[in-house]
């Protein structure tokens, strides 16, 4: 538990000091656990979610960094992206399968950044309804198909 | 009657709702002391016994029979246990003066130490039992001794602390001088570690010591930075200071296979800085040309230097990537994953960062 907090806090202070473009954390929503952290992400110029603004929600279990954090969108504007549901979970293979402790809070935000970046066409995923309705309330227990890469 | 009091001097707690049982703890000089009372069904208390924990019946020896006869005399239980607490801190501070040393003893001592001269006397507590002694060696070095003297002294002798790399092994006879005696064979000692130590300040002043953090005196041990999150771990013979140290070479197999030990090539008439670095073929880096943040790496799993006793000296083997970890870290992340694959104690997986194949040994 110890080691989660002391990686957590470095992850911190590293991205106040210095965020990437379009990515901030909110340390006011931060909790002082540093289990629970709120990122507010901007979509980036010259792509469909230019302008917009979304924030995600991101929980840190104790084994953090071994297991993967739980991140999903929330808040009032969930971008409407094929691998993005409505509810706010999103499929994205670093989030569950493809986890690697290289991988940090700052890593996740600019895939999630880049995945936006490179959607075509804003439309939900084809099974949004039906998952949306059934899916358990964590997006790590959804066993996800990583159908599609090139989104 | 207060039935539950919670003050500096006692806490009491009943046991029963019959109020004939209490359990509670009373302080004496500070330290707390567990007992029990039992009054008989009624709540008087001219049958009533008090039983103590073993440290306070110790104290109250003697005292036993007053003790029972006040308790059943008494109105009420708080204006028992402040008798009580009276009896056991007077007795406390009796048994407390009985272990002083006699008179003779401080006078003795006092002699002693003016012939050792005030000056060499760096501490003393009141009692006069806790002595440290000051020494500089030709190094210029201050080292101190540090004396437990025992009441019984000269006949018993003292019990020593130093902070040396070899055992401070005292000669003693019950004669009068002998903390003279005592200083001058400390004195001794220090002569002979004189190379020791020099050899051993002169590597802690030209290179990165990344173990131990603070070297004591008494060490033997340093891990020195080789950079490329290499180092290299030597432990030197206090008493042969110039003969070959114990090497153990720790990074990335690309980095140190290439420093083959030409052991042959060890002078012992040369420094063992010196000797070093001709024999592993290396320049360390030095403090002169370069910051200690560059050799104390971050371990790519939990972002620390310092997990516990260990630091992170593993390294990938890949020549672009050599991230290093704690072995514990990427053991934990490597022995829950499916692709790696694990024989006797070795887990072979991949590099978190580079995908690039990597072994790692499970923490002993």
């Amino acid at each position: 538990m110890a080691s989660m907090e002391k990686r957590l806090q470095k992850e911190l202070q590293a991205l106040l000091r210095d965020p990437p473009l379009g990515v901030t954390v909110d340390s006011d929503k931060t909790s002082r656990s540093l289990s629970e952290w709120t990122v507010d992400l901007e979509g980036a110029p010259g792509t469909l979610y230019q302008g917009e603004k979304f924030q995600l929600a991101f929980k840190f279990g104790p084994r953090y960094p071994f297991e993967s954090p739980q991140v999903i969108f929330t808040g009032s504007n969930i971008p409407v992206h094929p691998h993005v549901y409505s509810n706010g979970h999103i499929c994205l293979s670093i989030l569950t399968d493809d986890w690697s402790p290289a991988l940090s809070v700052q890593s996740v935000c600019l895939s999630i950044v880049s995945m936006l970046s490179s959607c075509k066409e804003k439309k939900r995923p084809p099974d949004n309804s039906i998952y949306v309705k059934t899916c358990s309330k964590n997006p790590k227990n959804t066993k996800w198909w990583y159908h599609d890469d090139t989104v | 009657m207060s039935l539950m009091q919670s003050d500096d001097n006692f806490y009491l707690i009943p046991q029963n709702n019959e109020r004939t049982c209490f359990e509670g703890f009373i302080n004496v000089h500070g330290q707390e002391h567990q007992f029990q009372i039992s009054l008989p069904p009624g709540g008087t208390f001219s049958q009533a016994s008090v039983q103590c924990d073993l440290s306070l019946q110790q104290m109250l020896q003697g005292y036993e029979a007053v003790i029972e006869k006040r308790l059943q005399q008494s109105q009420d239980l708080a204006t028992f246990l402040l008798e009580l607490k009276t009896i056991a801190e007077s007795q406390a501070q009796k048994m407390h003066l009985i272990m002083l040393p006699p008179p003779s003893y401080y006078k003795q001592l006092l002699t002693e130490i003016e012939e050792l001269d005030w000056k060499n006397v760096s501490y003393v507590d009141t009692s006069l039992q806790q002595l440290h002694l000051r020494a500089m060696d030709q190094g210029g070095r201050e080292h101190i001794l540090k004396i437990h003297i025992s009441s019984e002294h000269p006949v018993e002798r003292p019990i020593c602390t130093v902070d040396l790399p070899i055992p401070f092994n005292i000669s003693w006879s019950s004669q009068t001088g002998m903390l003279q005696f005592l200083y001058k064979q400390f004195q001794n000692m220090l002569e002979t570690l004189q190379d020791f130590w020099n050899q051993l300040d002169e590597i802690d002043s030209k290179t990165w010591i990344l173990e131990p953090e603070n070297p004591i005196r008494g060490a033997s041990k340093r891990r020195i930075a080789l950079g490329n999150n290499s180092s290299v771990q030597i432990q030197v013979d206090p008493k042969n200071p110039r003969l070959p140290p114990e090497c153990k070479l720790l990074g990335a197999d690309h980095v140190i296979n290439p420093l083959n030990s030409r052991i042959g090539e060890w002078n012992p008439e040369d420094s063992i800085l010196n000797n070093l670095e001709r024999v592993l073929n290396v320049q360390f880096p030095s403090p002169a040309n370069s910051k200690k943040e560059d050799f104390n790496m971050e371990c790519g799993i939990c972002y620390a230097y310092r997990l516990e006793m260990e630091i992170p000296d593993k390294a990938c083997d890949d020549q672009r990537c050599g991230q290093p970890f704690h072995q514990t870290c990427l053991y934990e992340w490597l022995r829950a994953l499916p692709s790696s694959r694990q024989s006797f104690n070795t887990i072979f997986g991949e590099c978190p960062y580079c995908n690039k194949p990597i072994t790692v040994k499970m923490p002993s």
